[in-house]
């Protein structure tokens, strides 16, 4: 561990030594590129002509060029959305010219994204991390919610287990649940409470959603084990608005708005974002022999049981909202962007299933909501050029109610009980003892993100994260709950470093980064905190070959340190364990990515390996005594994951896109012993069980612009399928395996059709998911929804 | 996380890891039955794993490899809950507290198959902490850390009562009881058991029995208080904990922290019910951990002749520094007992082992699964009381931490 630190802090010497060895000299050209509502476009090609240099905007919108000769130029800039623009300039010797532009948009050009230049996903796709960019745009016309989205992507498994709102599993290259970790905006998503959840969030708030695989670049400021999601939303656009509603199967209501104001002359702006989302999720439940899967009533004599061939769900409505309204001011002297925000989030839920559709709840409900305010602040140029800083702070006050109160007892698919209220049972819930246990959260964070642009070659970023929780649990109808009712508190720094240098015409980005993460907790109000500190590093390198194929490395060694429920309870159903280590993971990714454009044919092409060597892993344990059921963590001896995903997709002209996708990954036991001696473990080497290994997508989208003799109008068919390898429920070579419980391969058809009306603004969606009606499993053999049909209108402006 | 080691013990009053390994604690006790037609297997074994549980036949103890490899049947959705497995004879029975099913099996030939699954709602927890045969067919469980019970006839597989034992008067308010034991005596049924305090949390250090009618389980009555040991009997199905001797039978106590009653003071040992009493011998207790320097015990088999094969937690004072050190520190001992001498007839000549509790008797010997941290298996050990000879055996490959589980089919 030392030795690598001291590796760490020579490697970063040495490149703040290359910085300074850089010389300053000669003329240059910098300016930042905006749209017209004078926002900063970030990730614009700029390109100088004839020398052929090229640079991209950062994340504001400026851009550099060093080390020019005086002469003739001819500036190019080109960026998805906008139309191209191009101007001449003459250069002074030693002059540093001052250049900003101001792009018009181009709606037209939506559908032409693959041809004029690289788009947003393409410019972080080539940053050296391995990392899948999904623009959502293509998205926006349908009833997706994040998790369906990002569910077509490589690498990318989310296990469901039921409808809208159900729980999830989040899994990247194999590593899945507490090491994934979430962001909106580069903020924490716990740091908004328990309400905000990606299978909640319509797609239509977002623009852009970035999965890092394993490697997470330090302005994500978090410990992840093994990858993190960052959801870019459609924010600051100046003005725009996108109002969405859906209506479906299982009397399934969505509905999203989202707009921004700016007024030009005050710079004052007003963000709203807001979604409702209600389901009665009342899908149909199936036997399936195949899958050893039979939904048993008892008979009428209660002598045995009979098999229903088909049930529906009948206590699983789900509901959701969340309002967030931001004020601020943009463009002062002081701040780029000064906004304070407010968010409410509320969720209504009522439970059908355990952990595995044999358990079945009839009257357990969870409810929840937040409110989060919050203030961030941006500014590109503080005191030097190059310097540019955005701050977030937010304050999150979350209550949840789970309530088992029901004596009713032993549900069945028929949706009837086995037992009535019975009063030699009087305490008797559905879960255990009756309960309405409260879980009181409170978090607050704060983030600083700092960027120094030094020159064209070297960019440095801090990202400073601290990040405060206490938590209170109690059973208001416990007549002796005095033991239960503990508040604790836990403290999360997370310092993050990052030097970007790139080279031979930026063919070569190379990230160099490290991270430290502090941790201090209080198990109980009356106890002394304590501390402890770890250090995470990494890099990733890319190397453009040629014009069209780029290879890219990254390693992490990466942190997951234990949350606060892990380490501390929840005073109720989960009882801390103190001695959790954090989890540790060394994570290397290896990708080649491909992208050629022929006329109107663009083709692209992305593969990768990975390797995940995870220690010390946090797994939740089952125990109990006589006061009933509980969980726990434990450091387990961990997993080894090795794998390789790749992506085709081409497309010609607005015409047709297509795109395949497959991952494959063998995560395995990495335990080599038997705990107390020096016996391998049979399993050792075996890959772990009930995860799918194998999975791809398919997605075809054929459109036609300026159908029916009208112009700006468009009709666009999709086909969408996801395809899911069988997999065992247990280890797969120990037992004889006729009597193996396996869940049967699932090849699941989706289509869509969406009808345009002037340039996008009006769009009408009909989607059918499931076509098939196919009976899908998940995680320990859930049930997901069957056929379903969904309609969605939309309204979408970008500029009014 | 802070690098520390508590003492936690406390936190976990009564708590035993699922995992724990377990024994059935009725087993026919078929004495000689002669050899075996070729190619039937007389025994089996259950493997629980972290993501998944199998039952193998075996065909041999005493030779071989014994590997869940490919092989067994896979039982990972049926015996979902380890601990409510019950086995007599070639018969598996388990209460499924997910789907709240209670079911009958059968393991011949290798092959688990269902003889009948019926619903099972009838108490409120539907994880077991004891049960009992009343007589060859008639089975009763009873839950976890409560006083619920349900009475089954095995052959017809239905349920014949369930309900919750009404104390009547005989316990003060805000006071319930736990059941570690049940015994038919006569025409009552005898419960030994713990009384807890629900305001303070507290349970007391103190043996409780009463006897019931049989069969109405009516008339509760406290028949007296024992403060010698405690807890008189399990707190989990599956922990042998009695076993009957010339008619009197024999209860141990766990007072073990961790994996007991997490009652450090008091001492492991076997309490005497007299043949058709309700109440423990108060002339009689067999005091095991006076002669083992203060250590406890945990019950593996009954051998005959009034003799019990023991496992002593040896040292654990010193030797247990975290939790996980009671399943994984080599500290355990088998030892056999004599509750009619009342002493410690023999300690087998093993290093000191991991924590195990397997083991079947066949023709008067008992083949023990030996759980040696330094050895490259878990090993069966035949042991032969009458010769005092130990033998080594079939080796068992597998076992995740935990011992895997030896049955006896006939």
């Amino acid at each position: 561990m030392q030795i690598k630190k001291i590796l760490l802090t020579g490697v970063l010497c040495v490149c703040i030594f290359c910085v300074q060895a850089q010389k300053l000299i000669k003329s240059s050209i910098k300016g930042q590129v905006s749209d017209e509502q004078r926002q900063g476009i970030s990730f614009a090609t700029i390109k100088l002509l004839p020398v052929n240099k090229t640079v991209a905007t950062d994340q504001q919108g400026n851009y550099q060029f060093q080390d020019l000769s005086p002469g003739s130029y001819t500036i190019q800039i080109s960026v998805v959305g906008f139309k191209k623009l191009e101007q001449k300039v003459v250069l002074k010797e030693s002059e540093t010219l001052s250049l900003n532009f101001s792009l018009k948009g181009s709606q037209n050009e939506l559908q032409n994204v693959a041809i004029n230049g690289k788009t947003k996903a393409t410019k972080i796709k080539e940053s050296g991390y391995a990392v899948n960019v999904i623009e959502t745009k293509q998205y926006a016309n349908t009833n997706s919610d994040i998790n369906q989205v990002l569910s077509r992507s490589t690498g990318v498994k989310i296990r469901e287990q039921g409808g809208l709102g159900s729980n999830y599993s989040f899994s990247i290259n194999g590593l899945s649940g507490n090491h994934i970790k979430f962001f909106i905006d580069g903020i924490p998503l716990e740091s908004y409470g328990s309400g905000m959840s990606f299978n909640n969030i319509p797609i239509n708030i977002a623009e852009r959603i970035e999965v890092y695989k394993g490697v997470v670049p330090p302005y994500l400021g978090s410990d992840a084990l093994g990858g993190a999601v960052n959801i870019v939303t459609n924010r600051d656009r100046g003005k725009s608005l996108d109002v969405s509603y859906s209506y479906g199967s299982f009397n399934t209501h969505r509905t999203a708005v989202s707009g921004s104001y700016t007024y030009p002359k005050s710079g004052l702006k007003v963000n709203v974002n807001s979604y409702y989302n209600y389901s009665d999720n009342s899908y149909k439940m199936r036997s399936y022999p195949k899958a050893n899967v039979y939904l048993q009533v008892p008979s009428k004599d209660k002598s045995g049981f009979d098999t229903l061939s088909s049930a529906k769900r009948f206590h699983n409505d789900y509901q959701s909202y969340m309002g967030q309204l931001e004020l601020g001011v943009a463009d002062k002297k002081w701040a780029d962007i000064a906004v304070l925000g407010l968010t409410y989030n509320n969720v209504k839920n009522e439970r059908q299933t355990g952990a595995t559709q044999e358990k079945i709840y009839g009257n357990v409900d969870a409810n929840s909501y937040s409110i989060v305010p919050s203030f961030r602040y941006r500014k590109n140029r503080i005191l030097v050029d190059g310097l540019s800083a955005t701050v977030f702070a937010n304050m999150s006050i979350s209550k949840e109610v789970r309530t088992d109160t029901s004596s009713f007892f032993s549900y069945r698919w028929n949706g009837q009980p086995d037992e009535l209220p019975n009063p030699k049972y009087p305490n008797r819930g559905e879960m255990g003892n009756k309960s309405i246990l409260h879980y009181n959260n409170n978090n607050a964070l704060v983030q600083l993100n700092l960027n120094y642009q030094l020159s064209d070659q070297h960019l440095f970023n801090l990202n400073y994260n601290l990040n405060t929780t206490t938590r209170e649990g109690y059973d208001e109808i416990d007549p002796y709950n005095q033991t239960y009712n503990k508040t604790n508190r836990v403290n999360k720094t997370v310092l993050g470093l990052n030097y970007q240098q790139t080279f031979f015409n930026n063919k070569l980005t190379n990230s160099f980064f490290g991270k430290y993460f502090g941790f201090s907790g209080r198990p109980d109000s009356n106890k002394p905190a304590e501390t402890a500190a770890y250090y995470g590093y990494g890099l990733a390198s890319t190397y453009k070959i040629t014009e069209e194929l780029g290879i890219k490395a990254s390693y992490e060694h990466a942190y997951r340190l234990p949350g606060m429920v892990e380490l501390f309870g929840n005073g109720l159903d989960v009882i801390g364990n103190s001695e959790l280590k954090p989890e540790n993971s060394d994570n290397f990714n290896l990708g080649l990515f491909f992208g050629k454009t022929i006329g109107k044919h663009r083709f692209s092409a992305d593969g990768s390996v990975f390797y995940r060597n995870a220690k010390d892993y946090i797994i939740s344990r089952a125990y109990s005594n006589s006061q009933g059921a509980y969980s726990e963590s434990a450091n387990e001896g961990g997993i080894k994951i090795k794998g390789a995903d790749f992506e085709l997709k081409y497309t010609y002209g607005d015409l047709l896109s297509a795109l395949v996708n497959m991952s494959y990954y063998d995560a395995v036991d990495r335990e080599k012993y038997v705990q107390g001696t020096n016996r391998e473990k049979i399993t050792y080497g075996s890959r772990t069980p009930n995860e799918p290994w194998l999975y791809g997508n398919t997605d075809v989208s054929l459109g036609k612009s300026n159908v029916f003799g009208k112009k700006g109008n468009r009709l666009q068919f999709n086909w969408y399928m996801q395809f899911v390898n069988d997999y065992s429920l247990s280890w797969s070579k120990l037992g004889d395996e006729k009597t193996k419980d396996y869940i049967p391969a699932q090849w699941i058809q989706n289509i869509a059709l969406t009808y345009s009306l002037k340039n996008g603004r009006y769009n009408i969606t009909g989607e059918a998911r499931n076509l098939t009606d196919q009976i899908a499993y998940d995680v320990f053999k859930q049930q997901k929804p069957g056929r379903a049909f969904f309609l969605k209108l939309r309204y979408n402006i970008n500029s009014f | 996380m802070f690098n520390k080691t508590k003492n936690r013990s406390l936190l976990f009053a009564g708590a035993l890891f699922v995992a724990a390994s377990i024994t059935a604690c009725s087993k026919s006790k078929g004495g000689d039955t002669g050899p075996t037609p070729e190619g039937k297997p007389e025994f089996a074994i259950h493997y629980s794993t972290s993501k998944g549980s199998y039952l193998l036949p075996i065909h041999d103890l005493m030779s071989g490899v014994i590997t869940p490899v490919g092989k067994g049947t896979d039982v990972t959705n049926i015996f979902t809950w380890g601990e409510n497995i019950i086995q007599k004879g070639k018969y598996f029975y388990t209460v499924e507290p997910n789907s709240g099913k209670f079911g009958k099996y059968n393991f011949e030939n290798g092959v688990l198959q269902t003889i009948k699954e019926i619903p099972f709602s009838a108490m409120s927890y539907l994880y077991l902490g004891w049960h009992t045969w009343i007589d060859s067919k008639t089975l009763m469980i009873g839950g976890r850390g409560n006083s619920e019970y349900a009475v089954i006839d095995t052959d017809n597989m239905t349920i014949i009562k369930s309900g919750v034992f009404d104390t009547g008067k005989e316990l003060p308010k805000d006071h319930t009881l736990s059941i570690n034991s049940i015994t038919p005596q006569g025409g009552k049924v005898f419960l030994t058991f713990m009384v807890r305090n629900e305001v303070t949390k507290l349970t007391y250090d103190t043996a409780y029995t009463a006897a019931v009618d049989y069969p109405t389980l009516a008339n509760f009555k406290i028949t007296g208080k024992d403060t010698r040991s405690a807890p008189p009997g399990a707190l989990r199905n599956g922990y042998f904990h009695k076993f009957s001797d010339q008619g009197n039978t024999y209860v141990l106590t766990h007072p073990m922290p961790m994996l007991g009653g997490n009652k450090p003071n008091m001492p492991t040992g076997f309490y005497r019910i007299k043949d058709g009493s309700t109440v423990l011998d108060p002339g009689y207790f067999f005091n095991i951990s006076a002669l083992t320097q203060g250590d406890n015990q945990l019950g593996v088999e009954y051998l005959g002749n009034g003799k019990a094969l023991l496992i002593n937690a040896r040292d654990a004072k010193n030797q247990v520094k975290e939790k996980n050190d009671w399943w994984y520190k080599p500290m355990w001992e088998y030892i056999v007992v004599d509750v009619n001498s009342q002493k410690i007839v023999k300690k087998l000549d093993f290093p000191l082992l991991l924590n195990s509790r397997s083991a079947v008797v066949h023709n008067g010997k008992v083949y023990i699964a030996v759980n040696d941290a330094k050895a490259d298996a878990i090993y069966i050990w035949e042991y032969d009381s009458n010769t005092d000879k130990l033998t080594k055996g079939a080796k068992v490959e597998g076992g995740d931490g935990d011992t895997p589980v030896l049955y006896k089919l006939n």
